[in-house]
């Protein structure tokens, strides 16, 4: 475990080094980050200013709806970002370099390339969610906690996807975009899943878990989740990561090295 | 002429050659153009009629958005940045063809296809939500609606070479094209129509290009327009692509004067 944190924090540093390279375009696209947040965060407070009710949820209610997507989305960019690269290297043949070497290779395709520049947005995250908390009435202690766990959950599967899109790469070089189709069925989540109709709703609740990953835990900080979906959302959170696991040996096993 | 249709032939196989990306690339498009349409329709669960909009007319200004999006914002000007960051320029330079109308053929090749399957997923979307869907009766509106989005097609092309000549000056094309994107997303009317900002918000955007390329067609196809924006609004649109490709011609003889055929 120290062992891994050591590889981690060594491969982290590199990756962060890589952002003096390009410091233009790595503060272009962080501004592009900043831009989009702040746009759609002024359409929300615009719209349900003049609605007073969204899908049953008040303005500062859409808001940590809004807030925690975003808050869950950075995590899993600043972690997970050298996902986005898996598929080149297997194409080129550079994955056997890493299959040789004495460490997972499962860990260093997953966390190789954490980016510390989505790390500056958390920080902001976090206290507008914690000021709105406060703003809004009849919210428990034991609420706050089953929100951040959920939030773990929600982390979780998003760990188990792009083990997924990791293990999908190395069966198929033509799907390009699988990662960006996950990140673009994620955004449905910054709103509350109400929004959307039967059976669409059904279906980026179980099927496609966005609503576990991302409704439920504001949904739980309002006392608004009974508690069989609580359980229905652990179950589902540990049983997706291991049938991801289970996946990506399989995938492995399957790897054919046949570009290098 | 021959030639030219032929690179929009070569194209067409191309994409071909590739269809799940495409397949793909149009899931995308469905599944972001979806959620806002979700998000007005229920928001009209509560009200009849908000920021001057009834719901026939938001939801078919998203439904129309496939359309349009297709016509206007889908492009293969970011792939002149390759072009001069590979050094791939200096072949389409010593072949006997206009590279801009070359850069146009691929173009009107994508622009071409995607149009087709949006088509296909606006009936899909119409026969499977049942929307409430204006259908505009007045002629001069459609007329309007058709010439805005052709003239809109012209600005976006220029706005996307600009954006590519960069190449000339930097590696970095990619940031400042996701910062635009961005940018078009939300001053051109993707998320939402754009009268319904603060008036003086709304006043300052609409000497922008931004606003001519989603708003202003849509809004000619729904009504309901002053009479003086209509003309205002071609007239800004016009003196747009006059400038920028004034600046397009500046930009690409200096771009030429540096090029160093890196990459090849």
């Amino acid at each position: 475990m120290k062992k891994y944190f050591h590889i981690w924090i060594y491969l982290t540093a590199a990756s962060f080094q890589s952002f003096f390279v390009s410091r233009i375009g790595a503060v272009l696209f962080l501004s592009g980050k900043i831009f989009r947040f702040v746009f759609f965060l002024g359409f929300l407070i615009l719209l349900v200013s003049r609605t007073k009710i969204l899908a049953g949820y008040n303005l500062n209610q859409i808001l940590i709806f809004y807030l925690t997507f975003n808050f869950i989305d950075s995590i899993t960019q600043m972690l997970f970002r050298e996902v986005y690269r898996f598929r080149s290297q297997v194409i080129s043949g550079d994955f056997d370099l890493i299959l040789l070497k004495p460490v997972n290779a499962l860990f260093r395709v997953l966390f190789g390339g954490t980016d510390f520049l989505d790390f500056v947005t958390l920080l902001p995250l976090i206290i507008i969610i914690a000021y709105l908390i406060f703003q809004i009435p009849n919210i428990s202690l034991l609420g706050i906690i089953i929100y951040i766990i959920l939030i773990i959950n929600a982390l979780v599967i998003s760990s188990a996807f792009h083990i997924i899109v990791l293990a999908l790469a190395i069966f198929t070089v033509e799907i390009d975009n699988t990662i960006m189709i996950y990140r673009d069925v994620m955004s449905m989540g910054k709103l509350p899943i109400d929004v959307y109709r039967e059976p669409i709703r059904s279906f980026i609740t179980f099927a496609i878990p966005v609503g576990i990953m991302l409704t439920y835990p504001p949904r739980a900080l309002f006392n608004l989740l009974h508690v069989h979906y609580l359980m229905i959302a652990f179950i589902f959170g540990s049983g997706f990561l291991l049938f991801s696991l289970l996946f990506w040996r399989f995938a492995l096993k399957h790897y054919t090295s046949a570009s290098s | 002429m021959k030639k030219y249709l032929k690179i929009i032939s070569v194209s067409l196989q191309e994409y071909f050659a590739y269809k799940m990306n495409l397949i793909i690339w149009r899931l995308r498009i469905i599944i972001s153009i979806m959620i806002s349409y979700f998000l007005w329709d229920t928001v009209y669960q509560s009200k009849p009629v908000i920021f001057g909009y009834d719901i026939s007319r938001m939801l078919t200004y998203f439904l129309l958005l496939f359309l349009v999006n297709s016509l206007v914002l889908n492009s293969q000007t970011f792939r002149i940045a390759e072009d001069i960051n590979f050094g791939y320029l200096s072949n389409y330079l010593l072949r006997p063809l206009n590279y801009f109308l070359f850069v146009l053929s691929r173009d009107i090749a994508d622009k071409f296809l995607n149009v087709i399957f949006s088509i296909v997923e606006l009936i899909i979307l119409i026969s499977l939500l049942h929307p409430p869907v204006f259908y505009q009766e007045n002629v001069l509106n459609i007329i309007f609606f058709i010439t805005a989005i052709f003239i809109a097609s012209i600005l976006y092309f220029e706005i996307g070479i600009i954006l590519s000549l960069i190449g000339f000056w930097s590696r970095e094309t990619w940031a400042p094209r996701f910062i635009f994107f961005i940018l078009v997303s939300f001053l051109a009317g993707v998320y939402f129509p754009l009268d319904i900002l603060p008036q003086g918000l709304y006043s300052v955007l609409k000497l922008t290009p931004f606003p001519y390329l989603i708003f202003f067609p849509l809004k000619l196809y729904l009504g309901g327009i002053e009479r003086t924006f209509i003309s205002s609004g071609f007239f800004i649109m016009i003196a747009w692509i006059i400038l920028l490709g004034f600046l397009v011609k500046k930009i690409w003889k200096k771009g030429l004067k540096i090029y160093t055929a890196e990459g090849l």
